[in-house]
């Protein structure tokens, strides 16, 4: 089925024809024969799982898309945001790297390592059995990837090195007559000591697409990594994404995710605070509007003493969007003196915007400093009087105050050029 | 400068104002004072056109134009202004910005250059000084963890920014200690001339001795029962509204 081009299925049918034949058993072999192994024990969440109660995949298991899809030689640039040529830039045009624009020796100069491992290329085993950390635990939608992925990217910034231009992923879905489907699989190592930042930017071309990323971070100890996930997809595509991070001994982490739109966008976070003093910032800002679905569901394991978490969500939603947020924090035995604190806080700007909230705590340490909570309410009417008795207009009174709920979180990005164009993200998402 | 006639004001289903009349001068500073619920409040935020009050009758002229039919921001930009009796606070919105947006919005209204950064913020820091006030103040989220005398200081600070020609200052006194009562009237006095008038709605005569008002007022009910003079303040602080009630019935 490779390479039949344009011939189209639903994940389903992919996941069906997986158990039934070995054709998909190429080059990665064990790893496909896990995903085999998961899909033969479990099927695809329904709105009965748990963990799926707000969040209905029936959409995307229902469309057909192109899978291994091979694009020629891009002929055009592939977009990307404003700054990217401040950054070391990887493009990634429906699920594979597109050569051409690579600059691998700037990722040389900058003593990356940067290995894109393709399926035509054998004897890579050795080097993906040290990457698969994230599939101890699989879920549907790793299984799903671990199936279809054609190609992973690893990017390993060696011990003590401080890299002094961001790494830019800039993931982009181009559908031409049917649906896209790309099964991202991206791997990050920061050595002892290293210093790094990664953005990660989705965009598509306006058509609809399913991206289903798993992102794999390590970190060492003392290794510190700026993140940030921007969020910018077509209003009728599909995300679905499993980022996993397990943070070394005084590792520090902070993160930003920042939903801007997609008809149905699901992050699933998992941060494990593997070692002792671990630090994890990490923020969420969501603009919802017309119809899209907008679930961040955040799991934060405390496993080491003496760590800190910090997370801080908030949603923005407008129209009939639909805003998910749930937080699991775990305090394990070991994890005495962990200070972990959860933030969920929603505003809604019509009355057929809706969100579900579900920050949760479970403690098994007793001398711990943890806190949650979750707000959500409209814009104030107070407020907007106060704003407008000084003779500022209604519009511009309820962009101030919106802008002011979100101030928390632009405020608190650090790479400038990412500030800039959130602030232009949010202009235009008031206007 | 505001020509009050007959106004009748229902929230929900109680009417509290009953025939309101009152006229203010240009220069003129207007002390109206009466017990709880007597409908003061209700007054300031009609005149300042908050929403959920219903104007069953009656009309108010602010320099020559229909007030009532103002949207909020129209009426500031007429030159009207209210300093609220509890300020509230704005997360996320920095003061000095807010306060920029605020005079631009007014300039733009009267045709007016907008008032550059740079400008704002030397006129600004002289306003700070009026009012005995940080100038950490205005870079912090607008009212947000200040003290009930910061706020208030906060409003007079907007107030002699905005230069309104009538300004309604709700319990502007509640709240303060006397330093900042002292603080709060000489930003008053100063701003008074004879283009700007005031209306000043308190509980107490000791904000008075420091102003100097041409009028007290006593509302009661829903209208204005009594108008005098300053010493009328000091009768009220020591023989109380039911001395008000009691010469009405009287009469």
């Amino acid at each position: 089925m490779g390479n039949q081009g344009l011939s189209t299925f639903t994940p389903i049918q992919i996941v069906n024809a997986h158990l039934q034949s070995r054709d998909f058993q190429d080059s990665f072999p064990s790893f496909r024969e896990s995903a085999q192994d998961y899909f033969t024990k479990s099927g695809f969440p329904t709105s009965k799982t748990e963990a799926w109660r707000f969040t209905n995949i029936s959409p995307i298991l229902k469309t057909k898309f192109e899978y291994h899809h091979h694009q020629e030689e891009n002929k055009d640039q592939i977009p990307a945001p404003t700054y990217a040529d401040k950054c070391l830039k990887i493009d990634i045009l429906n699920g594979r790297v597109a050569g051409k624009s690579l600059d691998h020796l700037s990722f040389e100069t900058e003593g990356i390592l940067l290995n894109i491992i393709s399926e035509d290329i054998t004897d890579t085993k050795t080097v993906l059995s040290s990457l698969v950390s994230s599939d101890g635990n699989p879920t549907a939608f790793t299984a799903l990837n671990m199936a279809l992925f054609s190609q992973v990217i690893h990017l390993h910034i060696p011990d003590n090195h401080i890299v002094s231009k961001p790494i830019l992923l800039n993931i982009f879905s181009q559908s031409s007559e049917n649906p896209v489907s790309s099964n991202i699989r991206i791997h990050i190592t920061g050595g002892k000591h290293s210093q790094f930042t990664i953005i990660e930017t989705y965009s598509g071309n306006g058509k609809t697409y399913f991206n289903n990323s798993v992102i794999d971070i390590n970190l060492d100890s003392d290794a510190k990594l700026e993140y940030y996930k921007i969020q910018n997809e077509s209003d009728t595509s599909y995300h679905i994404s499993n980022t996993v991070i397990n943070q070394g001994k005084s590792s520090i982490m902070n993160a930003n995710i920042l939903s801007f739109s997609g008809k149905l966008i699901r992050n699933d976070i998992q941060v494990d605070l593997n070692g002792e003093g671990a630090e994890l910032n990490l923020f969420g800002l969501t603009l919802g509007q017309s119809q899209d679905h907008i679930d961040n569901t955040v799991l934060v394991n405390h496993r080491k003493p003496h760590c800190m978490s910090n997370q801080l969500f908030k949603n923005i939603l407008d129209h009939k969007s639909h805003g998910v947020f749930s937080g699991l924090i775990t305090v394990y035995e070991d994890a005495q003196k962990t200070d972990a604190r959860q933030k969920n806080q929603n505003l809604l700007l019509s009355e057929t915007a809706s969100v579900n909230s579900n920050p949760q705590l479970e403690i098994n340490a007793d001398d711990v400093r943890c806190s949650h909570g979750s707000t959500t309410g409209q814009l104030d009417d107070e407020a907007i009087f106060y704003l407008r008795s000084r003779g500022i207009s209604y519009e511009d009174a309820r962009k101030m105050l919106i802008s002011g709920f979100a101030h928390e979180i632009v405020n608190g990005i650090g790479y400038t050029p990412i500030k800039d164009s959130l602030n232009i993200f949010l202009d235009n998402y008031l206007t | 400068m505001i020509k009050i006639k007959n106004l009748k004001v229902r929230v929900e289903d109680k009417e509290i104002l009953k025939g309101l009349n009152l006229e203010v001068k240009p220069g003129e500073l207007h002390v109206i004072m009466g017990p709880n619920g007597a409908g003061k409040s209700t007054l300031a935020n009609v005149l300042s056109g908050k929403s959920g009050y219903d104007i069953i009758d009656g009309d108010v002229n602010f320099s020559g134009k229909d007030l009532l039919d103002m949207t909020p921001e129209a009426r500031a930009c007429e030159g009207l202004f209210m300093s609220f009796q509890y300020p509230i606070a704005i997360p996320g919105v920095n003061n000095m910005y807010f306060l920029k947006a605020s005079v631009n919005a007014i300039q733009k209204y009267r045709n007016e250059p907008e008032i550059d950064a740079i400008d704002f913020l030397k006129m600004i820091r002289s306003k700070l000084k009026e009012v005995d006030l940080d100038e950490k103040f205005i870079k912090r989220p607008v009212n947000e963890g200040f003290s009930g005398g910061e706020k208030k200081r906060n409003e007079i600070l907007q107030m002699i920014t905005l230069k309104p020609t009538l300004s309604i200052l709700d319990e502007t006194d509640s709240g303060l200690d006397i330093d900042a009562l002292k603080i709060v009237s000489q930003g008053i006095n100063n701003f008074r001339n004879s283009e700007r008038s005031f209306i000043l709605i308190t509980h107490y005569q000791r904000m008075l001795d420091y102003l100097e008002p041409d009028f007290i007022h006593v509302l009661i009910d829903g209208k204005i029962v009594k108008t005098g003079d300053k010493s009328l303040a000091q009768d009220l602080e020591d023989k109380g509204y039911s001395w008000v009630r009691e010469t009405m019935g009287s009469n």
